[in-house]
């Protein structure tokens, strides 16, 4: 060991055992450590937000949605077969193709399951994260969507399926742009932000920004909280139905998931939808405000069970496709959503973290990884496409595989096959909930576990 | 009536045809899976990099065979309405 070394080490010596016996004997008003209890209490993210709030005194806008986890999908298992029901032989292909809107004239066809969530250029994402994410869904033989924004024609002809929201803001509602989109989805609530209002103001907008949404030079761009024109349930109605009628692709409703679900999706059937998005509260967005993302909608793993089990009431199941979103990053949360019924799912902040990839250490560590995908961010020029593309068609690749995997164990041979009768819960509570097998006991057993029983 | 006899041979050989695209469809979509198990083997990134796409055109591939097979019976339906 070299002299400085061993100086070194004798100073980080004395600066630790300093350090450790200030903490140890110091009562809390003179001792730092006074900052793990209150860290606990308040949370390292509460903490650095009341700073932000204390700052500026406007709202803070979080990245990428809410950090709680509310839908519990830990609790929900696979259940595997071995002689019962025999397992998928592996030579057998295993279907992973969907059909979005059967009863449109002309439906979607994706050949997986999952598809890149709303990220509008501008508004959120730069124009090179938006190719990079239509390059990687055309490779995987799925779609991706416009978020609310206008038609960005590099994205169009990167994508050879594209969802486009008809949107509050105006930008894509025009019979030019929408003719040329896949599938319509009109988009009345996000999970992360419910059907509030939004702004993107003119000092954030650039050329190309303006150009593609239609804006005049120091116009800010604004989300409304109601779509224009739709102010009662008619209105709604008669606009899907001239969506449907001028163009004959799918038309759709997102909206933010909500105890007031089955009232909402009551009107998706009475205007004849082709299918209904429906995003958790745990749904990511460019930058939202907390209180919007932390304490307002409902939970995913609800919302699809709920909105699942109302249309299959309403004799609907077949004809409405069913599509989830909402903090979706695994490849079993997103198979466990289908089995709660969800047709297809979105993926969003997975997707832009897949891309993203080992690129992020050209951020990392003076800036953050966002500071690559996001419109304003600050190393947009950084991401490289080609290599962005690949990646989250990898990830996609990887994710399906997994699922395929599941679908072989269940004896099954489409993912589409697999429904809640494959998966027991590890909760009471959310057995009842989801209309799902307690795995405490035997299916035969399960009213005995909370009814009760008389011991002989 | 000899317009109506035409559009029953058309469907007839639209049928014929989508029950070929999806039998070759299928076929190689099989074909693909098992090179992707062939590639798979060697632990190669670049290999391995090959056999995720053919994974990959294996499951577009079975997507044109579900939709040929979808398109199929909706022309044999087609045909027992015209019938009757």
């Amino acid at each position: 060991m070299g002299l400085l070394a061993k100086l070194l080490r004798g100073v980080v010596n004395e600066v630790a055992d300093d350090t450790v016996r200030t903490m140890l004997r110091d009562q809390y008003v003179e001792n730092l450590f006074e900052l793990v209890p209150v860290m606990k209490k308040v949370s390292p993210i509460n903490l650095a937000e009341i700073g932000m709030r204390a700052a500026k005194g406007t709202p803070v806008s979080r990245p990428l949605g809410s950090h709680l986890h509310f839908s519990p999908w830990e609790k929900l298992l696979f259940s595997p077969v071995h002689l019962f029901r025999f397992p998928t032989p592996e030579n057998v292909g295993i279907n992973t193709s969907v059909k979005i809107g059967p009863r449109a004239k002309k439906p979607l066809s994706i050949s997986i399951p999952v598809m890149i969530a709303a990220m509008s250029f501008g508004g959120a994402l730069s124009k090179h994260a938006k190719i990079a994410l239509a390059r990687a869904a055309t490779m995987a033989g799925t779609a991706t969507n416009t978020g609310e924004a206008g038609l960005l024609e590099e994205e169009r002809q990167a994508a050879q399926l594209l969802i486009g929201q008809y949107n509050r803001g105006g930008w894509l509602n025009s019979k030019e742009k929408y003719s040329r989109l896949d599938a319509i989805e009109i988009q009345l609530g996000q999970g992360a932000q419910g059907s509030s209002s939004q702004r993107t103001p003119a000092k954030n907008i650039g050329e190309e920004y303006r150009e593609v949404f239609g804006l005049k030079e120091g116009q800010d761009a604004l989300i409304h909280s109601r779509l224009n024109g739709v102010n009662t349930k008619e209105d709604f109605i008669e606009l899907v139905r001239r969506l449907k009628e001028e163009t004959g692709v799918p038309v759709g409703l997102k909206i933010a998931a909500t105890h007031h679900l089955e009232k909402e999706l009551q009107i998706v059937l009475d205007a004849g939808c082709d299918f209904v998005t429906v995003d958790g509260a745990e749904g990511g967005t460019h930058g939202g405000e907390p209180i919007l993302e932390d304490d307002v909608g409902l939970p995913t793993i609800y919302a699809v069970s709920r909105a699942a089990q109302f249309l299959a009431g309403k004799g609907a199941g077949g004809d409405v496709s069913l599509l989830a979103t909402g903090g979706l990053v695994t490849p079993g949360q997103m198979l466990k959503a289908m089995a709660l019924g969800a047709d297809a799912v979105y993926i969003g902040t997975a997707a832009v973290m897949a891309m993203v990839g080992d690129q992020i250490t050209r951020a990392l560590p003076f800036e953050p990884p966002t500071g690559m995908v996001v419109y304003t961010g600050k190393m947009t020029d950084q991401l490289d496409v080609a290599k962005s593309a690949q990646n989250l068609f990898y990830f996609l690749n990887a994710c399906i595989r997994e699922m395929e995997l599941v679908a072989a164990t269940l004896g099954k041979v489409a993912l589409a096959d697999i429904s809640k009768e494959d998966m027991v819960a590890l909760d009471p509570f959310l057995a009842k909930a989801l209309k799902i097998d307690l795995g405490f006991v035997p299916p035969e057993r399960q009213d005995v576990f909370y009814d009760g029983e008389t011991t002989h | 009536m000899e317009h109506l006899s035409n559009i029953s041979d058309t469907l007839a050989a639209f049928h014929s045809d989508l029950n070929r695209i999806q039998t070759v469809a299928g076929t190689l979509a099989q074909v693909e899976q098992q090179h992707y198990n062939y590639l798979t083997k060697y632990d190669d990134e670049r290999l391995t990099r090959i056999a995720v796409t053919q994974q990959n055109s294996s499951r577009q591939l079975g997507e044109i065979k579900q939709l040929c097979l979808a398109m199929a019976q909706k022309i044999e339906e087609i045909q027992s309405m015209a019938k009757k």
